[in-house]
């Protein structure tokens, strides 16, 4: 059964400020998209070999073709801080390989709090 | 049993030069290296060859003619295609002339086609080409390529750039084109246009290049291919990496598999594991295959878990001093792997070319 849980204040989150806090037993980190100023909260450890995951980057994907083209797509992607994995900021899958996943929590504002629901 | 690399001796020059317009002929007599052709600044300290091959009275090489690799490497080694190699031309591309060297590489194509495929319907060839001139190299790919007992394009381990680079892709596109495969073998780092063989600069010894220089190459070509999407602009292509080892490759694949994740904004085109690639596009030689000092068990293992035996084709390497015998290397194999390492993935990578006999 899941809960709302109160994770901090959202005017102390920013971009690379991330809020940290421990929910049943897991750590949940909640960051600040820097281009939509959207939040995400996350499970706060990487599936690859356990970095907190909330201390890397929100950032928007980058697809391409051979031939050396590149295009920023509609898709955001949290970023590891530690080898630079990438995960779906809306589903927590790796898009390299879906076998690496992590868990996302929804995520709201009231009165100024961040609630988190995990 | 299909042997994929059986080098052809350039025993007699005037054989070849035969082929060039008699206004050239001198230029490749002349040359301080056979026919022009860059070589090694390290000599073999005993023979190139083996050293119980039959050899021609003149030159004193084995594998000078095609009597002599029917009753050497097809007959003597009991091979139901041969698929024959350039050795010293296969420096044709790297020669700092690109005018002598597209002469030179058609010269060597009309050899193969006119004084050794007649002798034996077993006999199968590579085309070379100047690689230093694109157009050049094209050009001879598409005159080539009508013969349907050429297999392959054979390029050298020793390049200019690693064969990912945009430059080459109308080269392994032509190939791909005509149902040609693309053989990378060893060799000629460090001469005429390539670039030095390790990596850390030019090796004092010959077997710091047999051991490593060698190897080097054919690494950075293979992750060359792989990492510019290569396989994806040209859905055809086939690869066959040719006497680099192997031993080295799951080490090699799984560090990249690794890395093409974390690393992909600049090569966003990556989208699969390199590993899966690989397993579709490139097949590898078996010589040399690793000693072990018996630990065979190990290096079948680490085979397996990067695609073996589905990416091993069986090479002699004939005639040279450091080949693998089939039959020693046959039983050498787990059991269920000989079948189709000596003969059903090469039937499978070449395809219709091969057009092979009935197994003997």
């Amino acid at each position: 059964m899941s809960d709302w849980h109160d994770v901090g204040a959202e005017a102390d989150i920013t971009p690379g400020a991330p809020a940290i806090a421990r929910i049943g037993g897991r750590e949940v980190g909640v960051m600040r998209d820097p281009r939509t100023g959207g939040l995400v909260a996350i499970r706060n450890r990487c599936p690859h070999s356990g970095a907190r995951l909330c201390l890397g980057t929100i950032e928007q994907r980058i697809e391409g073709e051979p031939g050396g083209r590149y295009a920023l797509v509609d898709r955001t992607v949290v970023v590891c801080p530690w080898h630079g994995w990438e995960f779906d900021a809306a589903t927590g899958v790796c898009p390299e390989d879906e076998a690496y996943r992590v868990a996302v929590y929804p995520v709201r504002v009231e009165g100024g709090r961040v609630l988190v629901e995990a | 049993m299909i042997d994929c690399d059986v080098h052809v001796q350039i025993a007699h020059p005037e054989e070849i030069l035969k082929f060039i317009d008699p206004a050239e002929r001198d230029w490749y007599r002349s040359q301080a290296y056979l026919l022009g052709l860059p070589s090694y600044p390290w000599s073999n300290p005993s023979t190139w060859f083996r050293a119980d091959l039959p050899v021609d009275p003149d030159s004193g090489m084995p594998g000078g003619d095609a009597p002599s690799i029917i009753r050497d490497a097809l007959d003597g080694q009991g091979a139901d295609v041969g698929i024959l190699t350039a050795d010293d031309a296969l420096s044709v591309g790297l020669m700092e002339n690109a005018y002598r060297a597209a002469a030179l590489a058609r010269a060597h194509n009309d050899w193969l086609r006119e004084d050794w495929f007649p002798h034996d319907e077993r006999l199968r060839g590579s085309i070379i080409v100047p690689v230093q001139d694109i157009p050049a190299a094209v050009a001879e790919i598409e005159r080539c390529a009508p013969d349907r007992r050429f297999v392959q394009v054979l390029l050298a381990g020793g390049s200019e750039r690693p064969y990912g680079d945009p430059r080459y892709l109308p080269v392994l596109e032509a190939a791909a084109a005509h149902g040609l495969a693309v053989a990378i073998h060893s060799g000629m780092e460090g001469m005429g246009l390539a670039h030095q063989p390790s990596g850390a600069g030019a090796p004092t010894f010959y077997i710091e290049w047999h051991t490593i220089g060698s190897a080097c190459s054919i690494m950075a070509h293979l992750m060359s291919l792989i990492t510019h999407g290569t396989f994806r602009r040209v859905p055809d292509l086939k690869v066959l990496l040719i006497e680099g080892g192997i031993g080295w490759l799951p080490g090699m694949i799984w560090r990249h598999d690794t890395n093409w994740r974390g690393l992909r904004d600049d090569t966003p085109w990556m989208d699969e594991p390199p590993l899966e690639t690989l397993k579709r596009h490139i097949r590898f030689a078996t010589q040399p295959l690793e000693h072990t000092d018996g630990h065979d068990e190990l290096l079948w293992e680490m085979l397996a878990a990067v695609g073996a035996p589905d990416i091993l084709c069986y090479s002699s390497d004939y005639p040279h001093w450091d080949g693998d015998e089939p039959k020693w290397l046959e039983n050498r194999l787990p059991e269920a792997w000989r079948r189709p390492v000596m003969h059903d993935n090469a039937v499978a990578f070449y395809g219709s070319r091969l057009d092979v006999p009935a197994a003997r």
